[in-house]
This record gives C-alpha cells, structure tokens and sequence, in this order.
C-alpha cells in the first residue's frame, strides 16, 4: 500500500484491530499485516506517533502488563469515545472507496487474475 | 475526555517518563521482532540487527513521537520567544524603529495616565472629603468689567456672614479665612511668610486636630481679638527647629508680638482657592481673623469659605438655603447669587480640561504608533512567507505560527514598554515643571502604580491588536495551496489597500494634531504682539515690604519715608527715574472701587490705582489732555483731590464731552475733580482690554507700595535693580523686599501658560508627524524591492530616474490625499475644543488650517522621497537578468 495512503488509514486500521481485542505495539504490527496479507507493512516509526496521536484524542488507552512469555509489555485498550470514532471512521471509509469506485466504473484495466 | 485531560497531565508534567515509556516499547518491539526472525530460522545475532534496523533510529521515532504528544507547552513557548528574538536581532533597523515607535507612544500614554491619577482622581487628605465644600457669591455686574469678568463666580463673603453660616441646616460646620503675606521676625532676622486668617471652626471643619496645644476659641475673633498664632508643621521644623517648648513664645507678626498657642499636624494643609488673593499658597502659621486690620464689615467680600455638609445634605440644598445667609441683609435688592461647589472639584476644576485635551492628543499619538508598528509588521511579513510556507508544509499548524508571530509582537511590546516607562519618567519630570501654577501638590517622580498596571493593560491590547493583523493575515496565506500569478497579485493588492488605509489614518491624525498646534501657535504670536501701553524694556518693579513701626501711621511719616527710600534710588548710577505706585502691570491685583460719577446716582466698578508724581512717567504712559500728577496735588482736610482718568474711562463715563474738570465721589468720602487723561495700558493680562481706571496721589492710601524705576538704557537694568535693591537696604535695615522683576519679564511670563499649551501640542504633533512619516518611508521601501522588477523595466523602456522615483512614491499618494481630506474633516470638527484657548482667532481659521497642510505634505513628500530614491539607482539590466 502507498505511505501516503497509509498515513490516513493508520488510525483507522489501528482502531478496528483494537477493536477485537486489546493488544501492544508489536501485537497489533503482527494483526494488521496478517490480516491484509502482508500488504500492509507497519514500521515502528509510523506506528508509535500513530499510538501517541491516538492516545492524545482520547480513542485509546494504555497501560502496562505482562505478555502470556511473562515479560513486561504496554498494551492498548479503546475508549467508547474511540468506539465511537471507529464507527465514523468506518462509515466515512466506505463512502470513500464507494466514490472511488463509482468513478471508476466499468474502467477496468487491470487484467483479471491480478488481486 | 477524561482520557485526554489525564494525557495532557502526563504529557505536560511528566514528559521525561512518557519518553522512557516509548523507549522501553521500542525495545520491547525490537525483542519481540528478533524473536520471530530467530523463530524462523535466523541467526540470533542476525536476527537482532534486523530487528534493530527494522525499527529503526529510536530518537527519530522518539522525536515523531514527542511530536505528536505536542511537547511541554511551555518549553515550546520558550523555544518560540528565543527564535523570535533571534529573528528580530537580525534586522535591526527595523526592531528598533518599532521598539522606540512603540516607547513613544506608550510612554506618553503612561505620563498622561499618571498624570490623570495623581491630579484628577487623587482625593483630599481629609475625613470624608466629599463632604467640603467651597461657597462662592456670583454677581453678574462684574462680568461688565474686563478685569473682574473672569472671576464673577468666585467672588468671597463678608466676615459678618459666618455666624450666620453657622444656623445654616444643611451644613455641619462652616468656616472662613483668608491667605496673606506677613511679616515675621523673631530672631531678629525679618522674612514674609504666608498667613492664615481664619476662624476658630476651621479645625472641626476640616476634622483635624491640632498636634500640639490649642486653635483659637470662639471668643477669639472678631473686634480686639487677643493676639495668638498657631504654627504650621513645615515652619515649626525650619524656622522654629522643632522646639518641643514653643509653646507659649512670642513672635512678632507685622511687628506686633504674637502668642504661640499651637502647632499643626502636618497633613493640615489648606490652599486657597480665591483668585482675589495674592497668594494661595498652603499658610505657613494661622491667626485669628481681626489681629491683621482686616476689614469687618459686609463690604469686604475678602474671605473664602471652607464647609462641612449636613450628613445627607446635597449641594443644591446648601445653596438654596445659603444665598440669604451669606448676603448683605441691609442690602436686600443687590443683585447676585451663590455657588456651591464641592472642594474637590474647586481645587482640580481648572486642570480637567487640558488634561483631557492631552489624553486626547496622546491617545491619538498612540494610535499612530501601532498603526506604524502594524504597517512594519505587514511589510516586514511579506518577506517571511515562503519561511511560514515552508514550516507549515512541515506540519506546523496555524497556531503555532499564530503564536510564533505574535511571540514576536510580545517582544517588541514588551521592549517598547520598558523604553515607554523610560520616556514617561522623564516626561513627568518636565511636566512638573511646565504644569500651571495652583494644582495640588504633585510628587510626579515616578509612575503611580495605577498609571503602570494601566499602562500594562493598554500595552496588553496593543500587542494583541497589531500583532494579530499581520499574524492572521499571514498564516492565512501560508496555509493556503501554492498561489498562482493572480492570486500573489490580488493579495499583494489587498495588503496594499491595508497599508494605504493605515497610513491614511495616520496622516489624518497627525494632521488634526498639526492644525491644533498652528492655532495655538498663532494664538501665542497674537498675543505676544499686543502693545501693552507701556515702555517695556527699560522699567523694573521692587515691591516693598516695610514694617510697620518703620513706615509709620500717619501721612506724613509715611511720606517722608517713602521720600527717603525714593531718594536713595534715584541716587543710583543709571537710573533715570523713580516713582511709586500700589498695583504697577502685571504685577499685582488691582483694586476695584466702586464710584459716582457726578449726576448719576448708580456706583460703578472702575479700577482705581495709587500713584506717586512720575509714575506714568516711568512707565512711558502719554497724557493724551490736562495734565499729569504732581507734587502739588497733596490730600487737603476738605477731602477735595485732584485724579486722573484713563482712556477707557474718559469714554464710558464722558464720551461726547471732555472729562476735565468733571467730579468722581469716592467711596472713602472723597470728591475727586479730572485734572488729566491718560492713556490706555493692559493691566494683568495682554490678552484682556484696558478697564476704566482712575488714579490718584498716593499720599493718602500707600499699603503695599511698589517702587518701579526706569533706567536710561537696557543693558543697564539688572546691574541697577541690584544697586537700587542694596541701597534700598542701606536706607532702611529692616525693610523686607518682595519680588523684584523687570516688567518685560513679567509681560513674558504672563504669557505663560499659552506657550506651554502650545509646546505641548506641539510636542504632539511633531512625534505624530514623525511617526507617520517612518511609516510612510516603511511602505515605500517596501514597495520598492517588492517592485523592482517592475521599476527595471520600466527604466529599460526608457523612463528617467526621476521618474522611477516618482512611481515609486506613488505608492502612498491615495493614502496620504485620503489622509489629508480625513484629517481636516477631523481637524474642523475638533477644532472648537481649543476655542477657550484661542485669541481672536476662529477655530476654523483658515492660515492655520493651510500651514498645517502644508507643513504635512512637506513631510509626507520628504518621507516618500528618500525611500523612493532607491528606486532610480535600480540597475534593470541585473533586475532583468534575475528572472
């Protein structure tokens, strides 16, 4: 995925995985790129400020435990108020992509097979 | 919103943990990479480095992330001051032209807010001081007089008027004095002092005690008043030495022993208020009214008044009631009135309208200061765009730019305010000295604490005002996507509309300023072209002060002692003639009378002065008929005496027919016959016409005579005054000399408070003419190497250098024309406040109006030429080649 896509989508990808469950800073590297098949690949130096931003808004919550290994980690937790700003985010990305498509209806070039 | 303020407490407070925090997670990140590498298969070693380098250098990713935490805001606040002042240091003409920009008129604004405080608002040292009052009789009759016309609203009371103050039911307590010169000598060494004469409820009045022993008891005053003297604080430490055993001495006031029964506090201190009185300054001892010879009877309208009102009582209610109490009740049909008016207003009432005038004329010259600093700030901005750009594509966001700029203001305020408190010190100090005489003491050294936080709160507002503007204006435009052609061009367009109007305020206000000023101005010269009617550069005036045992009772051993006296000076070397008169120009008080003339029943007030032979001689008056005063004309027993008329008399009282030989009956008993008309001479003032005087021989009625002299050349007048002064001693020992003044000193200084009006508003004037000539020049340099490109064209398309310069200060002519319009519409209108002020002159008085517009489009031109003259000196082909 392009970085300037990235940038905008970070929170949201961040949000919607916390969502499921709480997790550290390395958790949630390993959810976001299993689950978009690798394509996402999240480096510490965009995730952290991302981490931070998100702490600042108020959307998320950390706090320190420990790893099922035993060691010392800082995990992450939503807020209903970061609930509430997943929903919007969702809703704000879905009409996104619909507009995108849209205008991109029936221009398809990219030959099939290629997903 | 829990979450975020429990954040901002982390982040503001404890910054040095949340970075230790984010470490301990990037390790904790690195650990956890490695582990799956080495799960993988890798090598451990290997496996950390690429964990390592996956992420990356931690003070980057520590520094993103402090970034977003937003730093501790006041170290971010810190790092804005210190890259402001580093910015400001680098242009320095332009940080000091607005640091002392600002410092004028911020300094000017501070003098006048303390000078507002310590006059205006400071109130009087007494219990409950809005219960004093002042009680004035009116009399309309006198406003027929020019040289009573002033005052007709402030006339004293008779003494027999007191007792009957005291039934008055809307007032506490009342009482009245007076302030006079005495002459003390105790020690043997005689010196006049300032005397109080007063009755014996002046302390309860006031509700000040005495400090030591006793003020006089109500059987004291009045016909054959016991002898006692109670001694202010000041001239019992100076002259007494703070002798704790004063009490009960004797001194000799007018050569008569006085008993010492008290002495005051040092917070009893009374001015006089009656500008009748010689003197108003606060007494130096008090006696009781009739130990001084004072008139008591209903005629003399001598004393002032000083009273407590009732509790609840107004003034409207005092007044009603007091207008039967304090008039003459024989004299039932006089007509007349009586004011009250509180203490308070009494004593500043005079000062309110030039100080309001000055706060004006300030708040305008500060006006024009920020406007100036706010047109550097804009064009100054315009060079830091692509700065401001360039930080807000790297993520600034408009606040903090915002905050940048006006950290930048701050400073400059800041600076300006110290350089303000700097100028305001000095300028009180010179306005202690040009301040008229009569206001309340003003211990002005430094700055009241009220006038500071005041001028803090006006230097808050500045900063806010002007810094914002360019802030706004420009973050607006730094934000914004890269602007095409047009747009740079309609910016500039609007930003030039800003300046033009600014400098158009600025014009309009110094040019309002500037025609104040050329009124004052020529109201001065008027003045001061005014032919008094006397020879003023060759006559001095001594006022003698002899003491009573000396000078005798009688006629004739006051004769031969003024004889005496007049002999030794005309001894002296240089001296041409000498005389004697009671009330010579400009130097005194005359003295009104009212008389009959002959066939008319009603009195009217006419001067009258005494005078000895040679008197209108010395003073080079002409006698226009009969013949002047001489030697023979000695008072008789037949109260039959010869007088002399003025002009203005001979016209009032006899205008178809000559006044010679016609007769005046004169209050003391006389029948006086006009042997002679003299002419005209201005008294007290230029600016007020002669008042018809009469004059007669001063044999019969010398009381404060003065001696004036007249020398055979100027150049030897002070060396004669001098010689006379000594010999005058030499005749007498014991004789105390008042104030000695050559009569062109005396013209000059009566002049006085119109050139300090003047001066001011001068002072005025010319900074706001400065100041919007810095920035006149501001813009047109700006406009300048915003357009050179434009201006080398043109030169290369053939234009002459004059004339690249003349389009260069193009720039400012709308606004400057706009300006003129504005402020003369300004100056019409505010012109009228100055009337009062004006001498023969029309507020609207078109020379002054012209010089004014002149003298600014003088300076508007000159201030856009030397800017401007950059524009010839362009070189277009090096302008062309850097496209």
């Amino acid at each position: 995925m392009s970085q300037s896509l990235l940038k905008g989508t970070l929170d949201l990808l961040i949000l919607g995985t916390l969502a499921r469950e709480p997790l550290h800073g390395w958790g949630l590297a390993e959810q976001i790129e299993a689950r978009s098949a690798q394509r996402v690949q999240v480096n510490p130096g965009s995730l952290y400020p991302s981490l931070e931003r998100l702490q600042r808004r108020g959307w998320i919550r950390s706090a320190w435990s420990t790893t099922e290994a035993g060691r010392k980690a800082r995990y992450y937790h939503l807020t209903a108020a970061g609930r509430r700003q997943l929903r919007e985010a969702q809703v704000e990305w879905r009409r996104s992509v619909d507009a995108v498509a849209g205008v991109l209806e029936g221009v398809w070039l990219i030959p099939e097979g290629a997903r | 919103m829990i979450e975020r303020f429990l954040y901002w407490l982390r982040a503001t407070f404890r910054p040095t943990a949340s970075d230790q925090t984010t470490l301990d997670e990037l390790v904790f990140h690195a650990e956890m990479a490695a582990q799956r590498l080495i799960d993988e298969g890798v090598d451990a070693t290997e496996a950390r480095v690429r964990a390592a380098a996956m992420v990356g250098d931690t003070r980057r990713v520590l520094s993103s992330v402090r970034e977003e935490r937003g730093g501790a805001p006041l170290a971010g606040i810190a790092l804005d001051v210190r890259s402001s002042w580093r910015s400001l240091r680098r242009t320095p003409s332009f940080t000091v032209t607005a640091i002392l920009t600002l410092g004028l008129g911020l300094g000017a604004v501070t003098a006048v807010f303390t000078l507002i405080d310590t006059v205006l608002l400071r109130t009087l040292p007494y219990e409950r001081p809005e219960q004093l009052v002042t009680i004035w009789r009116t009399d309309t009759t006198y406003q027929r007089i020019p040289a009573l016309a002033a005052n007709w609203d402030r006339i004293g009371v008779a003494y027999p008027a007191e007792a009957r103050l005291h039934s008055a039911r809307f007032l506490e307590s009342a009482a009245i004095f007076r302030i006079s010169d005495l002459s003390l000598t105790s020690d043997g060494v005689p010196a006049t002092v300032t005397a109080g004469v007063a009755t014996p409820a002046l302390p309860s009045v006031l509700r000040i005690p005495v400090a030591q022993g006793r003020w006089f008891l109500p059987g004291e005053v009045g016909e054959g008043a016991p002898r006692l003297v109670v001694l202010s604080d000041r001239l019992w430490r100076t002259r007494f030495g703070g002798d704790p055993t004063v009490l009960g001495r004797a001194i000799q006031l007018e050569e008569e022993p006085f008993e010492v029964i008290g002495v005051l506090p040092p917070r009893f201190a009374l001015r006089g208020l009656s500008p009748w009185a010689s003197t108003t300054a606060s007494p130096d001892l008090w006696v009781p009214i009739g130990t001084t010879g004072e008139f008591l009877g209903e005629g003399g309208l001598n004393w002032e008044t000083i009273a407590r009102l009732a509790p609840g009582a107004t003034l409207a209610q005092a007044r009603d009631e007091l207008w039967n109490l304090v008039r003459d009740p024989a004299d039932a049909d006089r007509p007349g009135g009586v004011r009250v008016v509180a203490r308070h207003d009494a004593e500043i009432g005079g000062a309110r309208r030039p100080i309001a005038l000055l706060l004006g004329a300030v708040l305008l010259v500060l006006c024009i200061a920020c406007g100036n600093v706010t047109a550097l700030l804009l064009g100054r901005a315009g060079t830091r765009e692509t700065e401001l750009r360039t930080r807000a594509a790297l993520g600034a966001s408009s606040r903090r730019l915002i905050l940048q700029l006006l950290s930048e203001s701050a400073i400059l305020a800041a600076w300006g305010g110290f350089v303000g408190l700097a100028i305001a010190v000095l300028a009180l100090r010179g306005a202690a000295w040009l301040l008229p005489a009569g206001l309340p003491s003003l211990d002005l050294a430094w700055p009241s604490l009220a006038a500071l936080g005041a001028a803090f709160v006006v230097t808050l507002v500045t900063v806010l005002l002007f810094g914002l503007l360019p802030a706004l204006w420009l973050t607006r435009r730094a934000g914004a996507h890269a602007p095409s052609g047009r747009g740079e061009s309609r910016a500039a367009t609007r930003r030039g509309g800003l300046q033009g109007v600014m400098i158009g305020t600025q014009v309009a206000m110094a040019l309002a300023l500037l025609a104040g000023a050329s009124l004052l101005v020529r109201t001065v010269l008027r003045e001061a072209a005014i032919d008094p009617g006397f020879a003023v550069d060759r006559v001095a005036v001594i006022e003698l002060l002899p003491l009573p045992s000396r000078f005798g009772e009688d006629l004739a051993s006051r004769g031969a002692y003024l004889d005496r006296l007049v002999a030794s000076a005309s001894a002296v070397a240089g001296v041409e003639q000498v005389a004697l008169g009671n009330t010579p120009p400009f130097a005194d008080n005359p003295s009104n009378w009212g008389i009959r003339v002959e066939g008319q029943e009603k009195r009217i007030m006419v001067q009258r002065e005494a005078i000895s032979p040679g008197y209108l001689e010395v003073l080079g008056v002409p006698v226009l008929a009969g013949r002047d005063l001489d030697s023979s004309d000695r008072p008789s027993d037949a109260q039959v005496a010869s007088t002399l008329v003025n002009e203005s008399m001979a016209r009032r009282f006899w205008p178809d027919q000559s006044p010679l030989g016609r007769e005046i009956q004169s209050p003391d008993g006389y029948t006086l016959t006009v042997v002679g008309v003299v002419g005209d001479f201005r008294g007290a003032a230029l600016s007020t016409p002669p008042t018809p005087t009469f004059y007669v021989s001063a044999r019969q009625v010398f009381s404060n005579p003065w001696l004036v002299m007249r020398v055979t050349s100027p150049a030897a007048l002070d060396g004669a005054m001098r010689e006379v002064s000594v010999q005058l001693r030499a005749a007498d020992p014991m004789l105390i000399l008042g104030r000695v003044e050559t009569l062109s000193h005396l013209v000059v200084d009566s002049l006085g408070p119109q050139r300090l009006r003047a001066g001011l508003l001068i002072a005025c004037a010319g900074t706001a003419l400065l100041l919007a000539a810095i920035g006149i020049g501001g813009v047109v340099g700006y406009g300048v190497r915003q357009q050179m490109r434009e201006i080398g064209v043109r030169l290369a398309l053939g234009a002459s250098p004059r004339g690249a310069v003349r389009f260069a200060q193009r720039q400012v002519l709308l606004g400057v024309v706009g300006g003129v319009v504005a402020g003369l519409a300004g100056a019409v209108a505010l012109s009228r406040f100055l009337s009062s002020y004006l001498f023969e002159l029309s507020p609207l008085d078109p020379a002054s109006f012209v010089a004014a517009v002149l003298l600014l489009s003088a300076g508007a031109w000159l201030a856009s030429w030397l800017p401007a003259r950059r524009a010839a000196r362009i070189d277009p082909m090096q302008v062309l080649r850097t496209e």
